[in-house]
């Protein structure tokens, strides 16, 4: 209709022009009107046309249908819907090397250089390695295709293929730049058992790297950049000195020079793990290695006063705060052990200070410790709770590696002895499988302790129990988490503030701990 | 001449901008369409409409939710049902029962499960069995909520969304936008959590 119009206007007035071309042939109007004022009205008449024009050409352009991604030189095509507000997720994933694949729900699990992204039909959020991405417009799908909005591929697309990108909505083109800020946060831990070090890598996202060695150096050169925990480290690690971050790689000043270092990585959540061990002598050939201490006559139990500084823990009325109930009874604890039970132990902290909870159990890992033990004071919302508890951890039911190694650690025939060259053997000293080896000992330590803790409470209705506590994971030694008792009930709040009541309490989980010793004598099972 | 032409172009631009408005007030949705079967024109109009689903009032069909809450008496968990509008999507779903979780129990046998200021930030489903949930987390909340009130609060929130969200089987918590390690200490959250039955009393355990 606009341009048919247009056509006649424009038609029309080159008639009209001609006509005044030949003033002869209208001479009343020549009288009546100006041939001054008739160029006049000719000019608006022309400018009336052009601004018609302008008003056509001013409306919207058609809507691209197809927007130009530019990727390292190379162009791809990439469906566009809504003027261009929407774009097809696969055609950009697919441009940039990435794959996506329809799956339940309506939604789409794209794999861009190792990162996940999950998109559903018409949600304004998104999944970006198990973190959620807000959208302020949501996805959309027309004919069987997602799209999103530019957002969803600025916040997660692009960052996954380390690319920087802009949307020229004018141009239809998307470019892109290399470098984008797709840093890998990096948190280290280290764990020793037997004659092999494991550092673990664990990464925001995938951690890919090249390992090189230089006698008593270790370098790990990362492929992405990377967040470092810390930029200098040191270990009391018997082939581990010191971690020292710079740019994008890690060096590991080693205590030995030429160890054997088998790295590999793992996903879910994302590890670099660097196996570092002493190579394999025949003989005695080998120097004895600079013995880490000669191993401890007695055999330690590590004792871990819940919270500590800023973290208070639960409190309790007349403000009676766990940090501080947990620290005295650990020292009781302590004190009763070494009376008894003719052990070593060792505090994860002896004052008011808050420790990381992996920290916690690399503590007891460290002293190579038969037992761990965290004690703990509970609070709740329920008005009637009471009694003491004695947790042990439970694993995920997603975690089938964990399961795996549980089955086959705690099996009724015993565990077998790890062998240093088979994979999964090494797996299950993994920081987050660490305990699964040790679940049976640790049920029937949480057992003992809770039978002596419920003749004490006279409650026996609070047995042991298994929950996912971050503390016991990274333990290679059986470990439980104490509940005292409870610190939201005004009674035994009162009871805890007590010193005989503590020391009782202390009593109970010593007399139990030194039983499970006497009955399980060194070297069953515990770490050497 | 000139004039008359000049009236008869600036009355074709004037029924011209007339058809330009007419043809773009059909597609805005303040416009009563005469026939049902308009709406669905109107919609197909309004090209940066993006939430279709809203511009007809849904009917208000319930559902029935299964939520859990502990129990004044022991801490352990019972369910507790309730009805609620049919949601559109998992997004929706989860929201609205996180929702519900923080608003507490009306049983009055029963009480909270997270904290009043407890909420949520974010959710997603991502369609192979995982349900991603990131709340807002009091800091002074974190340092001093005791084992049995996190476990109480993760066990509720995990159970309630498994319970009801078909198609998914674990969950996991991120706190202020971020992985967390745990909400207040203790419960490990670096690991996706699947349901935490032995927070629930032990006869009230069904299968999801």
């Amino acid at each position: 209709l606009l341009f048919a119009t247009t056509i006649f206007i424009l038609f029309y007035e080159a008639d009209e022009t001609s006509a005044c071309d030949v003033p002869i042939e209208h001479p009343r109007r020549n009288r009546f009107a100006p041939s001054k004022i008739e160029f006049d009205s000719s000019t608006g008449l022309e400018w009336t046309v052009r601004l018609f024009l302008a008003l056509i050409l001013a409306l919207p352009a058609p809507n691209p249908t197809t927007v130009t991604l530019l990727v390292g030189g190379k162009t791809f095509n990439v469906s566009a819907a809504e003027a261009g507000a929407l774009l097809s997720i696969p055609d950009v994933v697919t441009g940039l090397g990435g794959n996506s694949r329809p799956q339940a729900g309506a939604s789409l699990a794209i794999e861009v250089a190792g990162h996940r992204i999950v998109a559903a039909d018409g949600v304004a959020t998104a999944a970006f390695d198990n973190r959620v991405v807000n959208l302020s417009h949501p996805t959309r799908s027309f004919s069987g295709t997602l799209y999103a909005p530019w957002e969803f591929f600025e916040k997660t697309i692009f960052p996954a293929a380390g690319l920087s990108a802009e949307y020229e909505r004018s141009s239809a083109k998307i470019r892109t730049h290399a470098g984008g800020s797709a840093a890998v946060a990096l948190e280290v831990s280290l764990v020793h058992l037997d004659q092999m070090t494991q550092v673990v890598f664990r990464g925001s996202g995938p951690v890919a790297s090249d390992t090189s060695s230089d006698r008593d150096q270790l370098t790990v050169a990362f492929k992405s950049p990377v967040v470092a925990p810390f930029l200098d480290k040191s270990f009391d690690d018997p082939l581990v000195s010191r971690i020292h971050f710079s740019e994008n790689s890690a060096v590991l000043s080693l205590r030995a020079p030429d160890l054997a270092v088998n790295a590999y990585t793992l996903k879910a959540p994302d590890r670099l793990v660097l196996e570092i061990v002493r190579p394999a002598s025949p003989g005695a050939a080998a120097p004895a290695p600079a013995a880490p201490s000669a191993p401890p006559a007695l055999r330690t139990v590590v004792i871990d006063p819940g919270h500590g500084g800023e973290e208070t823990g639960a409190v309790g009325p007349a403000n009676i705060v766990e940090k501080d109930v947990t620290l005295d009874i650990a020292r009781r604890l302590a004190g009763v052990l070494s009376r008894d039970a003719a052990v070593r132990t060792v505090l994860t902290r002896n004052t008011d200070t808050l420790t990381a909870l992996d920290e916690r159990a690399a503590v007891a890992n460290h002293e190579k410790a038969a037992l761990f033990i965290s004690i703990h004071a509970n609070s709740s919302r329920a008005a009637g709770a009471h009694g003491s508890e004695t947790y042990y951890l439970s694993l995920a039911a997603s975690d089938k590696l964990s399961e795996a190694v549980a089955r086959e650690e705690n099996a009724p025939a015993g565990p077998a002895p790890p062998s240093p060259d088979s994979g999964p053997a090494l797996d299950f000293i993994l920081w987050d499988m660490a305990q699964s080896a040790h679940l049976k000992e640790s049920a029937v330590l949480a057992e003992a302790i809770q039978n002596e803790l419920n003749a004490l409470l006279n409650t026996g209705n609070r047995g042991i129990k298994q929950a996912p506590f971050r503390v016991l994971v990274g333990a290679t030694m059986p470990a439980v988490l104490v509940e005292t008792a409870f610190i939201s009930n005004p009674e035994e709040a009162r009871q805890l503030t007590n010193p005989e009541f503590r020391q009782s309490v202390a009593e109970a989980i010593g007399r139990a701990v030194a039983a499970y010793l006497r009955q399980h004598p060194p070297g069953a099972s515990e770490n050497p | 001449v000139t004039k008359r032409a000049a009236a008869i172009f600036l009355l074709l631009l004037a029924g011209s901008v007339a058809a330009i408005v007419l043809y773009a007030r059909r597609g805005t949705p303040g416009r009563r369409p005469r026939r049902s079967g308009a709406v669905v024109r109107s919609r197909e109009s309004a090209p940066l409409k993006v939430y279709p689903a809203s511009s007809s009032p849904p009917p208000a069909e319930k559902t029935r939710v299964t939520l859990f809450f502990p129990s004044q008496e022991d801490g352990l968990l019972r369910p507790e049902a309730r009805d609620v509008d049919k949601p559109p999507d998992a997004v929706t779903f989860t929201r609205e029962l996180m929702a519900q979780l923080a608003a507490g129990p009306k049983d009055e046998y029963l009480a909270a499960a997270v904290p009043k200021d407890f909420s949520l930030r974010n959710a997603f489903v991502t369609g192979d069995g995982l349900v991603l949930v990131d709340f807002n987390v009091d800091p002074a909340w974190s340092r001093s909520a005791g084992s049995d009130e996190e476990l109480t609060a993760v066990a509720a929130i995990v159970d309630t969304l498994l319970q009801n969200l078909a198609q998914t089987d674990r969950v996991k918590i991120l706190v202020n936008g971020n992985e967390a390690e745990t909400l207040a200490g203790h419960v490990n959250l670096l690991q996706p959590l699947p349901a935490l039955r032995e927070a629930v009393a032990p006869q009230n355990l069904e299968e999801p």
